[in-house]
C-alpha cells in the first residue's frame, strides 16, 4: 500500500513535471537570461517540489511555484562562477556555453523590456513574473510570496515605474498592438 | 500610460518573448530531478549540511570503511551496458557515486589524482578528457552537453549529475578544472564542461608546452 502511494505520487510528479518543465525553463530564461543558468535554477526548483510534492501539488498554481523557486534558488556558488574567470582561459570557457537566447536570430526580444525586466529587484522581477506569465491577480500573487496585497500593489508600481521609464519607444509603440 | 496599460503591454511582450524560445527545452528527465532529490535525502540523513564540509568527508570515508569501494551489483541498481558499472568512490578530494537511475553524480573538492578519478568516471560508464587549469575544446560540431551533464547547485564543492546514458555513442566528455576567483580571491573548484567525439583533435589554449 505505501509502495503504491510512493510510486502514485512518483507517477503524478512525472506527469507534473514532463507537462510543465519548458514552459517553466523558457519563463525563468527570459527573466535570466542565461541558458545554463536558467537550467540549473529550473531543476533545482524541480528537485524542491518533488521533496515538498504533498505541498506543491495541492498548491493552486503548481507551475507559479516552481518559478518562484527557481527565481529564488540559492545558486551563489554557480552565479558567481558565470560572472568570474572560471578557468585559466576565459575565452576557451565561453566558447563551451551555449546561450541559445544571447545567439538566436530567430528570438525577436523586446530586448529594451526584458534588460530592464531583468534589472529589477528580485522582488519586483517576482511579481511581474507571477503576473504577466501566470495571470495571477494581487491577492493570489501575494499569497504565493507570503506578503500582503497592498504591497505586491507597491512592488508592482515601482517595477512599472521603472520598466516605463527604461523603456519609452516601448510605450510609445505599444498600444496600437 | 497607467499601470493597467503598462502591465497589458509588458504581457503582450514577455508572452511573445517566452513564445520565441520554442526550440529551448528541459533535458533532463523526471527520474533524474527525483534521484537528485534523493540523493540529498540521503544526505541530509547522514548530517551532513552544506556548512559542514569536513563532517561530510568524515562520513563518507568513514561509510567506506577509509577506502574508496565500487561495486557492480548494488541492489536495486539498473543492469547497465557497455561494461560500466555502479561505482561509490569517496574521497577528501572528490567523490563518485552511481544512483540508483543511473546518474553518477560527481562532487570535486579539490582536484588531486585526476587519474584516478578519470578511470573512476570510465568505471561508472562516463569516459572523460580530464585537464587541469585550462580548457579543451575541439572544433567539430558542438554536442549538447547540457543534456548529459547537470550542474548541482551547493557550497563546498564542484558538483554535478552525468548521464551516462544520454551520451551519444562514441562520444566523451571534455572536462576542465579550474579555480575560481571572485574578486580577486580564490574561491574553490570550478569546471568548464564540453561533449566531444572521441578521438576529435582538441584545442588547449593555455596549455603548458613543456614536456610534450
Amino acid at each position: 500500500m505505501r509502495n503504491w502511494g510512493v510510486e502514485q505520487r512518483g507517477r503524478e510528479f512525472s506527469t507534473f513535471y514532463t507537462a510543465s518543465k519548458d514552459d517553466c525553463l523558457r519563463i525563468v530564461l527570459v527573466n535570466v537570461g542565461d541558458r545554463q543558468l536558467a537550467e540549473d535554477l529550473v531543476a533545482e526548483a524541480f528537485t524542491r517540489a518533488w521533496t515538498s510534492w504533498r505541498k506543491v501539488r495541492e498548491h493552486p498554481v503548481p507551475r507559479a511555484w516552481v518559478v518562484r523557486t527557481a527565481l529564488n534558488a540559492h545558486v551563489s556558488w554557480w552565479r558567481r562562477r558565470r560572472r568570474e574567470l572560471t578557468v585559466d582561459d576565459p575565452t576557451a570557457f565561453t566558447g563551451l556555453e551555449d546561450s541559445h537566447l544571447a545567439h538566436s536570430a530567430d528570438v525577436d526580444l523586446d530586448q529594451a523590456l526584458v534588460a530592464a525586466l531583468r534589472r529589477l529587484p528580485l522582488r519586483q522581477r517576482e511579481v511581474i513574473t507571477l503576473r504577466v506569465f501566470f495571470d495571477l491577480d494581487t491577492d493570489a500573487t501575494a499569497k504565493l510570496l507570503g506578503i500582503s496585497p497592498g504591497t505586491v500593489g507597491a512592488h508592482l508600481h515601482r517595477a512599472l515605474a521603472t520598466l516605463r521609464a527604461q523603456t519609452h519607444s516601448f510605450s510609445d509603440q505599444e498600444v496600437t498592438s | 500610460m497607467n499601470d493597467d496599460d503598462m502591465l497589458a503591454a509588458m504581457r503582450s511582450s514577455l508572452t511573445r518573448t517566452k513564445d520565441a524560445l520554442s526550440h529551448v527545452r528541459m533535458g533532463q528527465r523526471p527520474e533524474a530531478i527525483m534521484a537528485r532529490a534523493r540523493g540529498r535525502r540521503l544526505r541530509g540523513v547522514a548530517g551532513v549540511g552544506t556548512g559542514g564540509l569536513a563532517l561530510a568527508i568524515g562520513v563518507a570515508l568513514s561509510l567506506s570503511g577509509g577506502t574508496s569501494a565500487a561495486s557492480g551489483d548494488q541492489p536495486g541498481a539498473p543492469s547497465r551496458s557497455s561494461g560500466s558499472r555502479a561505482v561509490h568512490v569517496n574521497l577528501a578530494a572528490w567523490s563518485v557515486n552511481t544512483s540508483p537511475d543511473g546518474v553518477v553524480e560527481v562532487t570535486i573538492r579539490e582536484l588531486k589524482d585526476p587519474a584516478g578519478l578519470t578511470k573512476t568516471l570510465a568505471d561508472a560508464g562516463v569516459p572523460v578528457v580530464l585537464t587541469s587549469g585550462h580548457v579543451c575544446s575541439s572544433p567539430d560540431d558542438k554536442l549538447q552537453v547540457s543534456e548529459v551533464v547537470h550542474k548541482l547547485p551547493g557550497d563546498g564543492g564542484l558538483a554535478m549529475a552525468i548521464d551516462p546514458e544520454a551520451m551519444p555513442a562514441g562520444t566523451e566528455l571534455v572536462i576542465g578544472i579550474g579555480t575560481l576567483h571572485v574578486g580577486g580571491i580564490e574561491d574553490g573548484p570550478a569546471a568548464a564542461l564540453g561533449l566531444e567525439k572521441k578521438g576529435s583533435p582538441l584545442n588547449c589554449p593555455g596549455k603548458p608546452k613543456a614536456n610534450d
